[in-house]
C-alpha cells in the first residue's frame, strides 16, 4: 500500500508491501505502472516508512489515531492537526467489508470508520479523502459516519476490481485499472492545477473499469465541483507573514540543559586492544565454575545422603 | 578574462571553506578495484572528522550532519556502527572487502560509561535510526539484542583506555532487505549529497544491479596523533561497497563508469579537503584517459582538478581462464544437518595459513532453537579434537533473549576445522510467526574475529582485526495450519447448532399422553374413508348375490 505519488505532501506516511528486490526480481529497486516502463512509481528518491512486516493493521490503525509507543521517530507519526487534509489510499485484495493486510489479517470497514472517528474527535484532520482499489470497495466506505470525508472506490458491492494488464517477461499483473487510470490523471496534474474532485471522479468509466466506480460525499461539506484535486495530492504550501518580532534569547533552557549535562572527562583516551583471542590473561570475564549450579548440588546432597547413612549404620552397629 | 574570474572565484570559494571548517574535515574517494576479470569491486568512502574539546556536544553544524549528531547525543553514543547489506560477500574467491558487513543489517553500539539505562538508549536508538533510514531497525528488540564479550571491541579511542561490557549493545535482522529507500536517507547525510564528486555515481537504481551492495555508517572518536592523546576528534565514515559482474552486465570487453553506474563522474564537492578516483586493472587492460598519477598500484584521478563531468573506461579486458583468486587467510562457510524437530549446527572453517592461528567465534542463536551445548564439538579434519582455548556460553531464556557461543579456537595451520552442535527446535504459538512462515526464520551469521597480520592483509580502516561473516543461515520451524482455528470454529458451531437445536426442542416441549380412543380428525377421515369403501364392496357382493339367488331361484 503506498501513499503519494510525485508531489510533495507535507507528511506522506508509506505503508509498503512488497518485495521488488528479492533474488528475483528483474529490474531490482524499480515499480513501474507499465509494462512498457514509462513512469517508475518507486522513485530514486523513495522513502517508505513502514515496511515488510511492519504492515500491520495494529499499525496503520495506530498511525491514523496516533497512539504510538514513545520512542516511534517522527518519521514514523502522522503528525497532522485540525488544519491538515489527509490523504489515505488503499489498494489491495479485499471483500464485501474487509481489506486484507499481509495475506495474514484484515480491516474491516467498522474498524477503519471508528479510526476515522477517532481521528476526528483528536482534530486530527480537517478534510480527509478516501480512496479505495479492490473489490467489493464501495463496503469500505459504508460504515464512515464522521465529518468532512470524501470517499472514491473502484467498484461496486458484487463486482471485481481489474488489474489493468500483465506484464509477461514477470509473469504479473502489474497494477489495478482505477489506480492506472487515477495515476494518468494525477500525471497531467501540476501543483498550480483547477482540477476538481468532480473530474476526478469521471475517470475510469465502466468501459475502461470494467467495474463502477462509486463515490460519497453526503459527509462532505464543500460541493465536488469546488473542491480543487491539489487540496489533496500536493499541497501547495502557504506560508503567513507577520511583522512582529520574535526575540530568542541567546541562552535557551534546552541548551542550558545540554551543557549541564557534559561531563568533564577524566583521564586519558587511548585505543584498547582489539584482539583478545591471544591474550587469554587478560580476560577478565573467565568462566567460573557455577558453585549454584544443579550437578554440584546433587553432588552436595549425594554426599549428604551418603554420610547419613554411615552414622545410622554406626549407630546400629553400637545399638547391636 | 572569464576564465580568470572563474578561477578566483573558486580560490575564494575554497579560501572561504578552508577558513570556516578549521575543525572540520570531509574527504571522499571511490576506488574501483577488479577482483577478476569479470567482477569489478567499487568502495566509495567519504569520511567527515570534526575535533573538539573536553566533550563531544555541538550545537551547531556544518558538515557533520545533524540529523546523526542530535541521535548520538541524544542517545549518548560513543561509538556506532551500521551495516545494512543485500548479498553475501565470497571471501574465498573475492578476499577480504574493506569494510566487512553480514547480510541484512546490523548494528552495534557502545554507549558512554555514563549512561544510566542503557536498555533504554539502546532501544530509543534503534526507533530513532529506523525513522533514519527507513528500515526496520525497531525489530531489533530484547530477543535479538546481545551483549558480545570480545568480539566487538571499540575501534576508536576509550576513556581511561579500558572498556565494560555493559556498554555495548549488538543486534542483527538478516531478513532486512537493503532498497532504494535506505540509499536516499543515507545519502542526504552526506555533504555534498549526490550531486559532486564520487557521490554523483551513486544512482540507486544501477547500484541494485549488482552481486553484493553494502552501505555502512560508522562513527567513532578518535585521537589526531598517538601517544597522549591530547586532541580528540570525532569521525564518521560512510561506506558503500558494490561489486558487479561484468559478464551480466554485458560489459565485458570494455567497461566505463557510465556503463556501470550510468553516471558520469563529477568535479569533487567544493567542501572536501581530498577527493580521488582511484581505478585498478588488471594485467593486460588499459584505462582510458590514461590517468598518470599513481598510488599503491592505483591509477588516481584527482576529482579538483577535473574541470567538467567524465567518465573513464577501461578496455581490453580478456575472458578469464580459470583465474580464481584464492584467499589465503581463514574462510568460514556454516551450514544446518539434522532432520524434523532435531537440528545440527556446522561450521567449516578453513585456515590456508601454514601456521597456528587463534580466532574468536561467534554465533547468536535465537530462542526457538534450544542449543544443546554439551553437543559442542571442535574437530580438525584430521579428527583431533581440538578443546577451545575459552568458552562463553550464555543460555537464551524462551522469548526473553537468545543463546550466545562465544569460544576462541586455535586453529591449527593448513587445517579444515568443523566446530558443530545440536538444537532442537521449538514451538512458537501461532500468533508469534510472520504472515509468510513458511519462508523459515534466519540464524544471523556466525562472526569469524581474526587479527589482519594472520591474514597477511593491510587494512587502512577499522584497526586490527578483520571479521569475517558467514550466510545467515534459513531454518523451518514447525509451521500450524493457520486456518486451523477458523475451521474448528466453524465446525464447534455447526455440531453446536445442530445439538443446541434437538436438546432445545426436547427440552421445551410439553409431552403429554394421548388417550386411546381419542382418534386424530385426519385419521378419523381416513379410516371412514376406508369404512365407506368396504360398505360399498360389501353391498355390491350382496347385490351380486342376490341377483345370482333370484337367477336360481
Amino acid at each position: 500500500m503506498t501513499v503519494g505519488f510525485k508531489f510533495k505532501a507535507d507528511f506522506i506516511l508509506n505503508f509498503l508491501l512488497s518485495l521488488m528486490n528479492g533474488r528475483f526480481a528483474r529490474l531490482p529497486g524499480k515499480v513501474y505502472n507499465n509494462k512498457d516502463e514509462t513512469i517508475d512509481v518507486y522513485g530514486s528518491d523513495v522513502e517508505v516508512d513502514y515496511r515488510g512486516y511492519e504492515v500491520t493493521v495494529e499499525n496503520f490503525i495506530r498511525v491514523l489515531t496516533g497512539r504510538l509507543p514513545p520512542d516511534t521517530p517522527r518519521s514514523k507519526r502522522l503528525s497532522t492537526d485540525d488544519r491538515s487534509n489527509v490523504l489515505v489510499y488503499m489498494t489491495g485484495h479485499g471483500g464485501e467489508d474487509f481489506l486484507k493486510f499481509q495475506d495474514a489479517e484484515e480491516i474491516s470497514n467498522v474498524e477503519l470508520a471508528d479510526a476515522f472517528e477517532q481521528m476526528w474527535q483528536k482534530r486530527r484532520y480537517h478534510e480527509l479523502l478516501f480512496i479505495i482499489d479492490t473489490c467489493q470497495a464501495v463496503s469500505m466506505y459504508g460504515k464512515f459516519y464522521s465529518p468532512n470525508i470524501m470517499s472514491i472506490a473502484s467498484s461496486q458491492i458484487g463486482e471485481d476490481s481489474l488489474s489493468h494488464h500483465v506484464d509477461p517477461t514477470i509473469g504479473v499483473y502489474i497494477i489495478d485499472r482505477y489506480t492506472y487510470y487515477l495515476l494518468e490523471f494525477l500525471e497531467s496534474t501540476r501543483p498550480g492545477s483547477r482540477k476538481t474532485m468532480a473530474q476526478l471522479f469521471e475517470i475510469c468509466p465502466r468501459h475502461q473499469c470494467i467495474s463502477s466506480t462509486g463515490v460519497s460525499t453526503h459527509l462532505f461539506r464543500r460541493r465536488p465541483d469546488q473542491t480543487l484535486v491539489t487540496d489533496f495530492f500536493g499541497s501547495v504550501r502557504t506560508v503567513d507573514t507577520s511583522d512582529d518580532f520574535l526575540h530568542i534569547s541567546p541562552k535557551s533552557k534546552a541548551l542550558e540543559r545540554s551543557t549541564d549535562n557534559v561531563p568533564l572527562s577524566r583521564g586519558h583516551f587511548s585505543h584498547v586492544t582489539q584482539f583478545l583471542g591471544d591474550q587469554l590473561d587478560q580476560l577478565k570475564i573467565l568462566p567460573q565454575p557455577d558453585k549454584t549450579s544443579l550437578g554440584s548440588k546433587i553432588e552436595r546432597a549425594a554426599s549428604a545422603a551418603f554420610l547419613l547413612v554411615v552414622v545410622m549404620a554406626i549407630i546400629k552397629s553400637l545399638i547391636g | 578574462m572569464q576564465k580568470n574570474m572563474l578561477g578566483l572565484f573558486v580560490l575564494i570559494y575554497f579560501a572561504m571553506f578552508c577558513t570556516c571548517n578549521g575543525n572540520e574535515n570531509y574527504e571522499e574517494s571511490l576506488k574501483l578495484d577488479m577482483i577478476d576479470p569479470e567482477l569489478v569491486y567499487g568502495f566509495f568512502n567519504f569520511t567527515t572528522t570534526w575535533n573538539y574539546e573536553h566533550w563531544f556536544a555541538p550545537r551547531h553544524y556544518k558538515l557533520f550532519p545533524r540529523s546523526l549528531g542530535q541521535l548520538i547525543q541524544k542517545y549518548n553514543i560513543a561509538e556506532l556502527h551500521f551495516t545494512m547489506t543485500q548479498g553475501l560477500w565470497r571471501y574465498k574467491r573475492w578476499g577480504f572487502p574493506d569494510a566487512s558487513s553480514p547480510t541484512g543489517a546490523q548494528l552495534w553500539v557502545w554507549f558512554h560509561k555514563n549512561t544510566e539505562d542503557v536498555d533504554k538508549n539502546w532501544v530509543g536508538f534503534t526507533n530513532a535510526l529506523s525513522g533514519l533510514f527507513c528500515a526496520s531497525l525497531n525489530f531489533i528488540n530484547k530477543a535479538v539484542t546481545v551483549t558480545p564479550k570480545i568480539s566487538f571491541r571499540p575501534v576508536g579511542v576509550v576513556e581511561g583506555g579500558e572498556t565494560d561490557n555493559t556498554f555495548l549493545r549488538y543486534g542483527t535482522l538478516s531478513r532486512e532487505n537493503l532498497c532504494t529507500e535506505n540509499l536516499t536517507p543515507w545519502m542526504k547525510l552526506l555533504p555534498c549529497g549526490s550531486k559532486a564528486g564520487p557521490g554523483a555515481l551513486l544512482n540507486p537504481s544501477q547500484l541494485h544491479h549488482s552481486k553484493f551492495l553494502s552501505i555502512g555508517l560508522h562513527f567513532l572518536h578518535d585521537c589526531s596523533e598517538g601517544g597522549s592523546c591530547e586532541r580528540r576528534h570525532v569521525k564518521l565514515e560512510q561506506h558503500i561497497s558494490v561489486v558487479y559482474d561484468l559478464r551480466t552486465l554485458n560489459l565485458m570487453p570494455n567497461f566505463s563508469l557510465l556503463s556501470l553506474f550510468k553516471k558520469r563522474v563529477k568535479p569533487a564537492c567544493p567542501l572536501s579537503s581530498r577527493s580521488v578516483l582511484m581505478v585498478r586493472v588488471i594485467e593486460g587492460a588499459t584505462i582510458s584517459p590514461a590517468l598518470t598519477e599513481s598510488v599503491g598500484g592505483f591509477s588516481v584521478l584527482n576529482l579538483h582538478r577535473l574541470k567538467s563531468d567524465s567518465n573513464v573506461q577501461v578496455k581490453g579486458l580478456k575472458t578469464p581462464g580459470v583465474t580464481t583468486k584464492l584467499n589465503h587467510g581463514v574462510t568460514n562457510h556454516c551450514y544446518l544437518t539434522g532432520i524434523g524437530l532435531e537440528g545440527g549446527f556446522v561450521c567449516s572453517i578453513v585456515n590456508h595459513n601454514n601456521r597456528e592461528i587463534p580466532i574468536i567465534f561467534f554465533q547468536v542463536v535465537p530462542w526457538f532453537l534450544h542449543t544443546q551445548v554439551h553437543t559442542l564439538k571442535v574437530v580438525s579434519r584430521q579428527n583431533d579434537i581440538i578443546s577451545p582455548a575459552w568458552i562463553s556460553y550464555t543460555p537464551g531464556k524462551i522469548r526473553e533473549s537468545p543463546n550466545i557461543m562465544e569460544l576462541i579456537v586455535r586453529l591449527p595451520s593448513d587445517s579444515i576445522t568443523e566446530l558443530s552442535f545440536h538444537f532442537t527446535k521449538g514451538f512458537m504459538t501461532w500468533i508469534e510467526h510472520p504472515p509468510d512462515a513458511n519462508h523459515g526464520f534466519y540464524i544471523s551469521p556466525a562472526v569469524i574475529t581474526t587479527k589482519t597480520n594472520d591474514l597477511n592483509i593491510s587494512k587502512e580502516l577499522h584497526g586490527s582485526v578483520q571479521h569475517i561473516y558467514s550466510e545467515a543461515i534459513l531454518v523451518n520451524i514447525p509451521v500450524p495450519d493457520f486456518s486451523m482455528p477458523y475451521n474448528v470454529i466453524c465446525l464447534v458451531c455447526t455440531v453446536l447448532a445442530i445439538s443446541f437445536g434437538s436438546f432445545h426442542n426436547l427440552a421445551t416441549r410439553r409431552f403429554h399422553k394421548l388417550s386411546p380412543n381419542e382418534v386424530s380428525p385426519v385419521k378419523k377421515k381416513f379410516l371412514s374413508l376406508i369404512e365407506r369403501f368396504k360398505s360399498r364392496k360389501k353391498k355390491n357382493v350382496d347385490e351380486s348375490l342376490a341377483s345370482t339367488a333370484e337367477k336360481s331361484s
